[in-house]
C-alpha cells in the first residue's frame, strides 16, 4: 500500500523557497524505493494560484493548500498545530521538511507534539527494512552518523539545505490541490512583527561562487578587492570566523562552525589559514581554490588549487583578467 | 524573575574527533571536554538578565555523567546563582528522552524565562530546546541575536535567519535560543571558579524523577547505526611562481578544467 509523504513548503521573499523544492526531490529520490504518495503542505496568507504554481510543475501527487492571516508569516505555534490537525486526518507516514531556521525550529516541536522520533538536518535520506534512515553530520561535519528512527506513528526528517538538488519540473500538471480549513492559532506564540532583509547582497549559502576572506585579509576595506571579483563572477563575499570576530564583515557571511555551511561550485579562499572550524563548512565546495602566503596552511592541503603567494598582488590580477574576458565577449 | 540555562559538555573544538574500533562513537580517552561554545550565550545572558531585574535567580542545569560538573562550576563563577546536575541514564544519546528528562526536572521549579544554545556541537541536532518547549507546552524562538523584556511577561527579540532577521514578540514563559552575536561572554576569573568549586551541587537521579527503565527506553526515538568519517577531497595542485604565472594558469584551469566560471 502507497505510503503517504508530506513536504512542508517555506516560502522566502514570496516564492517558494529553493530548500523546499529540494526537499522534494529527497521525497522522490525515496520514492524509487518505496511506493509513495508524495503530498505538499503550503501554508500562507491570501494565496493566489501563482503562489504555489511551481509545485504544481514538481510531478507530486498533491498539494494541500491552507490560506490563513495567521500564515502570513512563519508561526510556529499555528504551524505545528495545523500539521498536528491535519496528520490527525490524513495518517502520513513521512514528514519531511528543509533544515533551515524555521525547518528546525519546526520539526522537533512537531516530534514532541506527535510524540515521534526526529531525523534532523540529514545529508541523505531513505528507506530500509520498513524503517526511516539517514545519514547526517555530528560534530560540525567532521563526523557523519547513520541513524535509524526506531518508532511508531509518523517519522520526521529535516533536510539540510542545497544538498538534494532542485528536481526538473515536468510540463504535465498532473498534480491534485486540496484546500485545507485552519481556524486559527489560540495558543500563546511567538509573533512576528517586522521582518528584517540586512543582506543587502546574496544569501552566500545559496551562492554558487564565493570569495572567501580571512585574517590575511588586514582590513574591513580590503574586503572590496573580494566585492570586485565576487560582482564579476555573480557570487557572494565570505568571511572567515576571524574576520568576523574583527569587526571586518557581519556574521551572516561567515563561513564554518559558528557561521554557514556551504557547498558552492567555486570556492576562493583569500588569506584563510584553514582552521578545523571553517573547513567544516566549506570542504564540501565542488572546487577550492586558496591563496595564501604560508604553503603549509591547513587550507592549502584541502584546496584543488593552491596558490602559493600575496593575495593582495594575486586577486587584481584574477580580477582582471575575468574582466577582459567578460568584456571581451 | 527565574530563569534557567540548559549546557551540555562537549569536546573541545579544536580536538581531534575520532571514530573508535566499533564504529559506534567517538573516541572519548583523552579529549578536553568544555561548556558547548552556543551555551555561553546563554549562561552570559541569563546573567546580564538576572542582574538587570532585582530579586531574580538563575539555575544552570545538565544531563551528565560526573565529569560533567565542570560546566556547571564555570557557570556558576559566570555568575549563575545555583546548579544542578542530572545523572545521565545511559543508552542511545537522543534529543527526545533528553528533552523529556530535562522538562520533567524543569517542570517541578517556577521559571520564567529558559535560555539554551542554538545548537551542541556534539549532534547538532538543535532540537533539545524546541522539544523542551513543546514539553512544557511554552513557546520557542531559535537563533536569537538580540534580547529586550518589553514588558512584566513579554519579549521582543531578533531571530537571525539565512537572509536577514525577524524581529518577534513572544510572551513569558518560554524557550529561547541563543545565536552568536547576542552577547560576548565572559570568561570566569580564577577567584570565582576556586569559590564556584566549594559549592554543593546537587545531583537528580532518574529514579528520583519518576522515570522507570522501559519508559525511559521508549523516550529514545532513534538509533545510531555507526559512524563514518566524510570521504576526503582527492589531492590539488600547488602553484607556485611569478603572480601573472599562476594566475594565468588559474585562469586557465577554471575556465577549461573545472568550467565552473
Amino acid at each position: 500500500m502507497s505510503q503517504r509523504l508530506w513536504t512542508i513548503v517555506f516560502t522566502k521573499d514570496d516564492k517558494i523557497s529553493r530548500e523546499s523544492l529540494e526537499v522534494i526531490s529527497a521525497a522522490k529520490q525515496m520514492g524509487k524505493d518505496i511506493d509513495l504518495t508524495i503530498e505538499a503542505i503550503f501554508a500562507g496568507h491570501k494565496i493566489s494560484v501563482e503562489d504555489y504554481r511551481e509545485l504544481l510543475h514538481q510531478g507530486i501527487d498533491r498539494v494541500y493548500i491552507i490560506d490563513h492571516k495567521d500564515f502570513r508569516d512563519f508561526n510556529l505555534g499555528a504551524m505545528k498545530e495545523l500539521i498536528s490537525e491535519m496528520a490527525e486526518k490524513y495518517s502520513p507516514s513521512i514528514i519531511l521538511m528543509p533544515a533551515n531556521v524555521y525547518g528546525k525550529e519546526l520539526a522537533p516541536s512537531l516530534s514532541g507534539m506527535l510524540k515521534t522520533g526526529l531525523l534532523a538536518d540529514c545529508i541523505e535520506i531513505r528507506h530500509r527494512d520498513g524503517f526511516l534512515e539517514c545519514t547526517r553530520p555530528i560534530y560540525a561535519g567532521r563526523i557523519l552518523s547513520k541513524v535509524k528512527l526506531d518508532c511508531d506513528g509518523v517519522k520526521i526528517a529535516s533536510i539540510r539545505p542545497h544538498v538534494y538538488p532542485v528536481p526538473e519540473t515536468v510540463d504535465e500538471v498532473t498534480t491534485e490541490v486540496e484546500i485545507v480549513q485552519y481556524n486559527g492559532f489560540s495558543g500563546a506564540g511567538a509573533v512576528i512583527r517586522e521582518i528584517q532583509e540586512t543582506l543587502g547582497g546574496m544569501d552566500i549559502s545559496e551562492a554558487n561562487i564565493i570569495v572567501s576572506g580571512g585574517k590575511g585579509m588586514k582590513s574591513a576595506e580590503n574586503f572590496a578587492l573580494l566585492e570586485d571579483l565576487a560582482r564579476l563572477l555573480g557570487g557572494a563575499v565570505g568571511a572567515s570566523r576571524s574576520a568576523v570576530d574583527e569587526g571586518w564583515r557581519p556574521h551572516h557571511d561567515q563561513v564554518g562552525q559558528t557561521g554557514k555551511v556551504v557547498m558552492p561550485d567555486l570556492y576562493i579562499a583569500c588569506g584563510i589559514s584553514g582552521a578545523v572550524q571553517h573547513l567544516v563548512g566549506m570542504n564540501r565546495s565542488k572546487c577550492i581554490v586558496a591563496i595564501n602566503k604560508d604553503p603549509d596552511a591547513p587550507i592549502m592541503k584541502i584546496a584543488d588549487y593552491a596558490i602559493v603567494g600575496d593575495l593582495f598582488e594575486m586577486i587584481p590580477i584574477l580580477t582582471e583578467k575575468f574582466r577582459k574576458c567578460r568584456t571581451g565577449g | 524573575m527565574n530563569i534557567c540555562v540548559l549546557t551540555k559538555q562537549v569536546p573541545d573544538t579544536d580536538s581531534s574527533i575520532r571514530i573508535n574500533d566499533l564504529s559506534d562513537d567517538i573516541v572519548l580517552d583523552g579529549l578536553k571536554m568544555i561548556m558547548n561554545p552556543y551555551d555561553e550565550y546563554a549562561v552570559e545572558e541569563a546573567v546580564k538578565t538576572c542582574q538587570s531585574i532585582p530579586g531574580s535567580k538563575s539555575t544552570v542545569m545538565t544531563l551528565g555523567e560526573g565529569s560533567s560538573k565542570s560546566i556547571l562550576i564555570t557557570s556558576l563563577a559566570m555568575g549563575m546563582d545555583e546548579a544542578v546536575r542530572i545523572e545521565d541514564p545511559g543508552g542511545e544519546e537522543d534529543c527526545y528522552k533528553t528533552a523529556i528528562i530535562l522538562s520533567r526536572v524543569l517542570g517541578e521549579m517556577d521559571f520564567d524565562l529558559i535560555f539554551v544554545g542554538k545548537s551542541a556541537f556534539d549532534d547538532n541536532a538543535s532540537s533539545v530546546g524546541a522539544l523542551v518547549a513543546e514539553f512544557l507546552g511554552v513557546p520557542y524562538v531559535s537563533n536569537v541575536v538580540k534580547f529586550e523584556i518589553t514588558g512584566d511577561d513579554s519579549l521582543k527579540i531578533h531571530r537571525e535567519k539565512e537572509s536577514g532577521a525577524d524581529v518577534v514578540c513572544v510572551s513569558l514563559p518560554c524557550v529561547i535560543s541563543c545565536e552568536k552575536g547576542l552577547n560576548r561572554p565572559r570568561y570566569p576569573k580564577l577567584m570565582k571558579l576556586m569559590k564556584a568549586n566549594k559549592k554543593n551541587i546537587p545531583v537528580r537521579s532518574i529514579d528520583s524523577l519518576g522515570f522507570t527503565d522501559v519508559e525511559i527506553n521508549g523516550f529514545e526515538k532513534t538509533k545510531t547505526l555507526g559512524l563514518i568519517t566524510p570521504p576526503c577531497r582527492p589531492p590539488g595542485k600547488m602553484l607556485e611562481g611569478e603572480p601573472e604565472e599562476v594566475i594565468s594558469e588559474l585562469f586557465r584551469e577554471l575556465r577549461e578544467v573545472v568550467k565552473v566560471v
